[in-house]
């Protein structure tokens, strides 16, 4: 008989499954560590089976809640609806996203949980396809789940361009207002840029559009992701302006940085 | 240790924009040396070394740095190396430093980097490194070494930066250095990945948590990686981080330095939209820094840049407004007073540069008498600106503008139409010019006013012979035109008018402006007139005609050839010649002179007895017209209305006001607006809105505004919307139509009802003197004798009335039914106006009396206003049975 109590032989083999890492991984507050896919997820428990010494074999269930954090890695599902929405396959983002927030979504507050990026995109594929309501309410679950503010700004933004699209400028103006207040972040800044650009253009003020636009090459000239946007509307307002020859610099700076984008597509028709 | 300074930030900008920068607040390592082993100060010395320190340490904090050095030095091959070692080290690199020896105190930085890696000074020494090699001019090296630190900005270990405000100083003074060697690119992308000041305060407090931990970690004796760490080096290490923390957080302005360099970068860039884009952030930002002036100042330029001028011109007010004793302050004005130039604004000109006068000096002061000067000659302001340009003279003898302003002084005299002695003034005044000035590139000018004053002088015969020597001097100059109008005024006041024609003709074939060409050609016909020499007319304007078929003058020729025709006996022949004009442009809805010309048609043709061949039904004149144009099939809308349009014309001449009116309202109601010519539009609009179609009027009134923003038929439009405004009850949009037909439009054809509609829109407003005015100038004028009149005296009535004057309100009303009986609407209403009147100064009789005349005058039996009149009478014969 070992010397060990039956408990301390429980934890010494338990702790023998660790050494050898498994992809997703589950640390719990009082340190213990167990991996899948002998771990498995019930509900909101993890079921973790232990081998008796001597023979025999046991399972201990642990709440979702005592965990600390997870490491699991990131599912490329995620990478491949973000991709869709850059695309602008807002359906098929969605399709594509549903599985891993389900899959998540039990450990949607642990940290390493990849449930809010997930929501994210779901929520941003939502407002794209006309369905705020149900956007919004994933917006709030971000809130609550103490999302950082930028990311639940991407679903602001995604609201917000749906209004403008929509027609609705006299809301979306009075939210790009309201989150420019409290947005910090230089992402959302520069998409606010964007939306307001896009309104005032649509308001025949292109004088002002342009300005608006130029704010994100100036400010926040590292976010690429609407560097592209920018300079096509800073393009749009100096040719409704009348100044051809800047409008032709700014022309040339879209198409040899962004060659391949939908906005250089545009610069063609 | 205080973070380091930036380099001195007077950047040598590019010439056209001068930028000097405020000086961070923080001083280049202005604290004293730290002794040996402690941040305190230093303590009695207890060995030899202590003392040199300390010797050292004094040496440096006086200045004497190479003994500083020397002491420390000294230290290095006596001591036992060590840690202790290591505020020596530093010490020699600061001195270095401080003494300008850069290279050396890069060598020295970085020894101490090497040997310290996680030395108590680790900041200082990185910064003083990048200082070092700033000053170096290794600029390569100092981008390095800035990008190496900003690298580390996300490390929380030891190695993390301790002071941001010192690497955002330092990125500063590089960017400085950048912009002075005009590498405005490099220096652009080193600001643009700068932090702002909420990341500094997020990024340093983190950092003071980071190093709290490390200093208490130290002070248990534990750490994570169980090393020993000097308890000291973090206590200084988390002071210089609280301490550029407190700099950051009290400074509100910290941001600015680096927009503004941001701005100065786009401005050297040519990329002036990007700089409109910071400096605006600026000035939202930081809407009481006095740095804000720099921004001022680059906006202004910008907007100039970008051609807008009115913008870049208020923007200059608001400068002077806002800093008016601001170096920059002359710049401005002398800015502002270009751009109001540009504009075509001298008054606002002269009145920039006048303050420009008062501040500025050098070649600004220069630059500034000469524009005052051109501001002044421009609002011909004569004395105003010989004064400027004399003195320009006087203190700029070898000026860049002084001939300029030498002859522009000369020829003021010339132009002072309100002295009865300019020409004699004009004609010493060129005469020095010309003497002081032998090749001047104004000579031809100045010969050329010469001969003017002999012509003024009424010395003929020496002006003429001006006129030939000029043409000798001069046989190419641009001014020949002029010259030959000049000799064919003289010879035509002497009477020899054959010469004169000639001379006339040759002058209207060397113009090259619309002006002489139309004053020669003028004196031409109305000489040859004068002969009755009809053939000849016809010939030199047919000529002109061909010569020029599209000049805006062409219409003026044709009157003279069709004129010509008809006074030769020739009518059909002048109506023909112009409807062969007119065919050309009859689809041309643009072209305002196919009105003018079927109006000349219809007078010529309104003058000829009508009478049908053969007592066959006759032919309107629309259907002749047409015949004449050859339009086969059916003629398109605008074509269409221009037939109506002559046809109405004829009818008005042969006083078929009806008929003509029956025309226009066709053209109104039959005929899209958008198909149709300005002065179409303008009669067809008028018409409807006489006949209360007054939404359709305003579409033709704004029609004719959109599409025709230049037309001389805009007052019109204005008129007739005015008036649709004012019977709509709103008087304030009346008044500032009526005031656009006359300010915007010129009032070419309905000056008098723009001042009606003025005046009864004032009258509607209660603006009851202003009414008044207007009144009385349009009853006064004698041109406009009619209806207006009448209007007039009842308004001025109606003032009285309501200013508590009845009995002068009664003479108005009376002027109106005793002298105006042909305008039965005033008549009748300035009859029971003169009876109430009477009624309320308790006059029953009287009042009685002119409601009786009133109902007795049949030219106004049908007027509405009897009904009134009737009552009246009815009650105050009740009431004084």
């Amino acid at each position: 008989m070992s010397l060990l109590s039956p408990v301390g032989r429980l934890l010494l083999l338990f702790g023998a499954l660790l050494p050898a890492l498994h992809a997703q991984t589950f640390h719990f507050r009082d340190g213990r560590r167990a991996s899948m896919p002998e771990a498995k997820i019930q509900g909101t428990n993890i079921v973790i089976p232990i081998t008796i010494s001597g023979g025999g074999s046991a399972e201990i269930t642990l709440p979702i809640s005592s965990l600390r954090m997870i490491e699991w890695p990131a599912p490329p599902e995620l990478a491949a609806a973000e991709a869709d929405l850059a695309a602008g396959r807002h359906a098929e983002a969605l399709r594509k996203i549903e599985p891993i927030l389900g899959e998540q979504e039990p450990f949607r507050e642990i940290p390493g949980s990849w449930w809010a990026q997930g929501a994210v995109v779901k929520a941003v594929a939502l407002a794209h396809l006309g369905r705020d309501v149900d956007a919004t309410v994933l917006m709030e679950l971000l809130r609550r789940a103490q999302a950082p503010a930028e990311v639940v700004n991407r679903v602001e933004m995604a609201l917000i361009g749906r209004m403008i699209a929509t027609g609705q400028q006299a809301q979306a103006g009075r939210r790009i207002d309201a989150l420019r207040e409290a947005a910090r972040d230089d992402e959302t800044l520069a998409a606010l840029a964007i939306a307001q650009g896009r309104l005032l253009e649509q308001a025949g003020e292109h004088e002002a559009a342009l300005l608006t636009f130029l704010r994100v090459p100036v400010f926040t000239p590292h976010i690429e992701a609407q560097m592209p946007a920018a300079l096509l509307g800073a393009v749009r307002a100096l040719e409704n302006l009348g100044d051809d020859q800047h409008a032709a610099t700014f022309r040339e700076q879209l198409r040899s940085r962004y060659p391949r984008s939908p906005e250089t597509a545009q610069l063609a028709r | 240790m205080t973070p380091l300074a930036s380099a001195n930030p007077v950047s040598a900008a590019p010439a056209h924009f001068k930028l000097k920068m405020a000086c961070l607040s923080v001083a280049l390592l202005a604290l004293p040396i730290q002794p040996l082993l402690c941040a305190q100060t230093p303590p009695a010395p207890t060995s030899t070394l202590d003392a040199v320190f300390n010797q050292g340490a004094e040496a440096f904090n006086r200045g004497d740095f190479d003994t500083a050095i020397a002491s420390f030095e000294r230290i290095l091959k006596e001591a036992q190396p060590g840690p202790a070692l290591e505020p020596v080290h530093y010490s020699i690199a600061t001195a270095k430093l401080r003494k300008g020896d850069f290279n050396g105190a890069i060598e020295a930085f970085r020894f101490y980097l090497q040997t310290y890696p996680n030395g108590a000074q680790l900041n200082g020494a990185r910064a003083g490194l990048t200082h070092a090699l700033i000053q170096a001019k290794r600029m390569p090296e100092a981008l390095a070494a800035i990008r190496s630190l900003r690298g580390l900005s996300g490390r929380t270990d030891s190695q993390g930066i301790d002071n941001f405000v010192l690497v955002h100083s330092l990125t500063l003074s590089i960017s400085d250095s950048l912009i002075a060697e005009n590498k405005h690119n490099e220096a652009l992308e080193l600001l643009q990945n700068t932090l702002w000041r909420e990341q500094i305060i997020e990024l340093q407090r983190q950092r003071i948590i980071d190093l709290h931990q490390r200093h208490t970690a130290a002070q248990t004796g534990q750490t994570a990686l169980g090393a020993r760490v000097d308890v000291h080096r973090y206590a200084d290490r988390l002071k210089d981080a609280r301490e550029a923390l407190k700099t950051v957080e009290e400074n509100a302005d910290f941001d600015l330095p680096r927009l503004l360099r941001l701005g100065q970068c786009y401005m050297a860039l040519e990329r002036s939209w990007e700089a409109i884009v910071v400096y605006n952030e600026v000035l939202k930002r930081f809407p009481a820094s006095p740095d804000r002036a720099f921004a001022l100042h680059g906006l202004i330029i910008a907007k100039q840049n970008v051609r807008r001028l009115p913008e870049a011109q208020a923007l200059c007010s608001r400068f002077l407004l806002e800093f008016p004793g601001n170096p920059m302050a002359p710049e401005i004005a002398a800015m502002g007073g270009q751009i109001s130039a540009q504009l075509r604004q001298p008054e606002v000109a002269a009145s920039f540069f006048g303050t420009a006068l008062t501040k500025s000096d050098g070649a600004t002061l220069e630059r500034v008498i000469f524009q005052l000067g051109l501001s002044r000659f421009e609002l011909r302001d004569w004395a105003g600106a010989r004064e400027m340009f004399d003195r320009y003279v006087r203190e700029y003898p070898q000026g860049e503008w002084r001939e300029n302003a030498g002859y522009r002084s000369a020829i003021s005299w010339f132009l002072d139409t309100s002295d009865p002695d300019r020409y004699g003034k004009a004609e010493k005044a060129i005469k020095a010019f010309i003497k002081n000035h032998p090749n001047s590139v104004y000579l031809s000018d100045a010969y050329y006013r010469l001969a003017v004053c002999l012509f003024a002088f009424q010395q003929y015969k020496e002006a003429i012979a001006a006129c030939d020597d000029w043409q000798k001097r001069f046989p190419n100059d641009g001014l020949l035109p002029q010259v030959l109008s000049l000799k064919a005024d003289v010879q035509k006041t002497l009477g020899r008018n054959d010469e004169a024609i000639e001379t006339y003709l040759s002058a209207a074939r060397a113009a090259h402006t619309d002006e002489v060409l139309h004053y020669a050609l003028g004196e031409i016909g109305r000489l040859l007139e004068q002969k009755r020499d009809w053939p000849r007319i016809i010939s030199i304007f047919t000529d002109q005609i061909n010569r020029q078929p599209n000049s805006r003058l062409a219409l003026g020729w044709y009157y003279w050839v069709a004129r010509a025709q008809a006074r030769a006996g020739q009518t059909d022949e002048a109506w023909a010649f112009l409807a062969d004009r007119v065919g050309l442009q009859m689809d041309n809805a643009a072209n305002e002179d196919v009105e003018k010309i079927l109006e000349l048609m219809a007078q010529i043709r309104a003058r000829q007895r009508q009478a049908p061949a053969d007592g066959a039904a006759p032919v309107s004149p629309s259907a002749q017209l047409k015949a004449q144009l050859e339009l086969a099939g059916e003629p398109g809308p605008l074509v269409s209305a221009r037939l109506r349009f002559y046809e109405a014309r004829m009818h008005q001449l042969r006083r078929r006001a009806a008929e003509a009116t029956q025309l226009h309202l066709a053209i109104g109601r039959e005929l899209p607006p958008e198909e149709l010519s300005a002065p179409l539009l303008a009669v067809a609009g008028e018409a409807l809105n006489q006949t209360g179609d007054t939404e359709r009027a305003a579409l033709f009134f704004n029609e004719l505004l959109t599409r025709f923003p230049s037309s001389d038929y805009r007052d019109f439009a204005y008129v007739g919307l005015g008036d649709i405004a004012l019977a709509a009850g709103r008087a304030s949009e009346a008044l500032e139509l009526y005031t656009d037909a006359i300010r915007k439009a010129s009032a070419p054809h309905r000056l008098r009802e723009a001042t009606v509609g003025q005046a009864r829109s004032h009258f509607a407003l209660g603006e009851l003197d202003k009414a008044a005015t207007l009144f009385e100038t349009i009853a006064a004028a004698k041109q406009w004798r009619g209806e207006a009149t009448a209007l007039s005296l009842y308004h001025l009535g109606q003032i009285a009335v309501r200013q508590g004057d009845l009995p002068r309100g009664i003479v108005f009303f009376q002027r109106v039914f005793v002298s105006h009986v042909r305008h039965p609407e005033w008549v009748a209403r300035a009859y029971l106006a003169t009876g109430q009147a009477f009624e309320r100064l308790g006059r029953s009789a009287e009042a009685a009396a002119t409601y009786r005349e009133m109902i007795r005058n049949e030219r106004i039996a049908t007027r509405p206003e009897l009904a009134d009149a009737r009552t009246r009478l009815q009650a105050i014969n009740l009431a004084n049975p």
